[in-house]
């Protein structure tokens, strides 16, 4: 999975989550997975249970972003940042997500705006 | 933000919208006498594909005005030339998608053109990040924004008349700037909305290094504020996209910060990634951007 998608499934799967304090370490996930790489055949389940220890109750979050594939440390650090931000914003958003009118509420609603900001932020992946 | 007694200020959204449909028609008008019939083409379906998806929605007898401005600016956003039906698919996605199931009228998350534009470069990005677009006069030749090889500076006065491949706003900067000045002085718009947008832009453009991707290939990117202002959506973006009473932020501060934020991303992609142009991305980043600037923005004795 390319860096970008992982980000932005996982921000939007963090939409869906009861945030725990400690969410935020879940953007540790892109640097576990690069550390875990040459472990070879254990480096995913490596990454995986790396990314579930970070924030339990965050984890299918942790999980897809651990899932991405980094081409290095400056791409999995940007990747992280990018996750922070994006899940910052979609967070943000809840008060909107609120106020929408039928016939898309709740999920539907959350899930059309991380698909929008999935193309309006496209171009960050090639900065 | 006062609390009442409020007084309405006798404008209503039919109004309102009424002047922003006036305020298209010289940049439409001027793009139809530059692409003949492909831009009247594009344009119409545009309109009447905004108006079925309207009506579609909207079952009992309700003002349609918003839905032809959308469908006018996003048909003001379509390559030069290019085919009607791409115009009338991103009016009726804009419409139905980005008016209706996006949040509903009056409560839409993002810009509804600037959405449609969007959908267009992810399914049919031939269409729209085509190396050479076509100009208004028939003519094909590599966008004033384009990085490929083969492109080439445009010179001022051609971008000033709109004599270079483009969009149909494109071909008539001129009219989108008087329209856009037509809606600040009737107070339809709060103008330091465009203002500082451009400000962003201008400042961005001028001030950024040149980067990889224009290195050698466009170097007149780079540094050139009025290439950047004169070309692509930015005309539109600024007084059209960006003023959207619904989708952009409710306090003044809110609006100029979301404004500066949509310049700087607008160059940013036109400087250092592949997109040509970006102006419709920066609205919808603005768009997503409005809750939280208007939570840091609003006046602590409206809060109180």
């Amino acid at each position: 999975m390319k860096a970008w998608d992982a980000v932005l499934l996982a921000a939007a799967a963090g939409m869906f989550l009861r945030r725990p304090a400690a969410w935020w370490l879940s953007a540790a996930a892109p640097l576990l997975a690069l550390a875990a790489r040459p472990l070879g055949a254990f480096a995913e389940p490596a990454a995986a249970l790396a990314a579930l220890a970070l924030a339990p109750r965050f984890a299918p979050a942790a999980l897809l972003l651990a899932a991405g594939h980094y081409a290095g440390w400056a791409d999995a650090a940007r990747s992280a940042a990018a996750f922070l931000a994006v899940s910052a914003l979609l967070h943000s958003m809840e008060p909107r997500f609120d106020e929408v009118s039928p016939p898309l509420r709740g999920a539907p609603i959350r899930l059309f705006a991380a698909g929008v900001l999935y193309y309006a932020l496209l171009p960050v992946a090639y900065l | 933000m006062t609390p009442g007694p409020l007084v309405h200020s006798g404008r209503t959204t039919r109004v309102l919208m009424a002047q922003v449909l006036l305020a298209l028609v010289p940049v439409s008008a001027a793009a139809v006498w530059r692409g003949g019939t492909p831009a009247a083409a594009a344009l119409g379906s545009a309109l009447a594909a905004a108006w079925i998806a309207q009506a579609a929605f909207v079952r009992r007898a309700a003002p349609h005005e918003s839905a032809l401005v959308t469908g006018a600016i996003l048909a003001l956003t379509m390559p030069a030339s290019g085919a009607w039906w791409l115009s009338a698919l991103g009016a009726a996605l804009a419409v139905a998608l980005g008016k209706h199931l996006g949040g509903g009228p009056g409560n839409s998350l993002f810009n509804s053109a600037a959405l449609a534009r969007a959908l267009l470069m992810g399914l049919v990005p031939g269409l729209l990040f085509a190396p050479r677009w076509p100009a208004a006069d028939g003519v094909t030749a590599a966008s004033p924004l384009s990085k490929e090889v083969d492109s080439a500076l445009t010179p001022l006065a051609d971008l000033v008349l709109g004599h270079h491949a483009g969009s149909l706003a494109e071909a008539a900067p001129l009219a989108v700037l008087a329209g856009g000045l037509f809606l600040v002085a009737v107070r339809c718009i709060d103008g330091r909305v465009p203002l500082v947008y451009f400000g962003a832009v201008a400042l961005a453009a001028l001030f950024l290094p040149a980067g990889d991707r224009i290195e050698g290939h466009a170097p007149w990117l780079a540094h050139n504020a009025l290439l950047h202002l004169l070309s692509g959506g930015a005309l539109l973006a600024g007084f059209f996209m960006l003023t959207d009473p619904v989708t952009g932020a409710f306090t003044p501060r809110g609006r100029m910060a979301a404004a500066a934020i949509a310049g700087a991303a607008t160059v940013l992609a036109r400087l250092y990634t592949p997109y040509p142009d970006a102006a419709a991305l920066a609205v919808l980043l603005a768009n997503a951007l409005t809750p939280a600037l208007d939570a840091r923005t609003v006046p602590r004795e409206a809060v109180e």
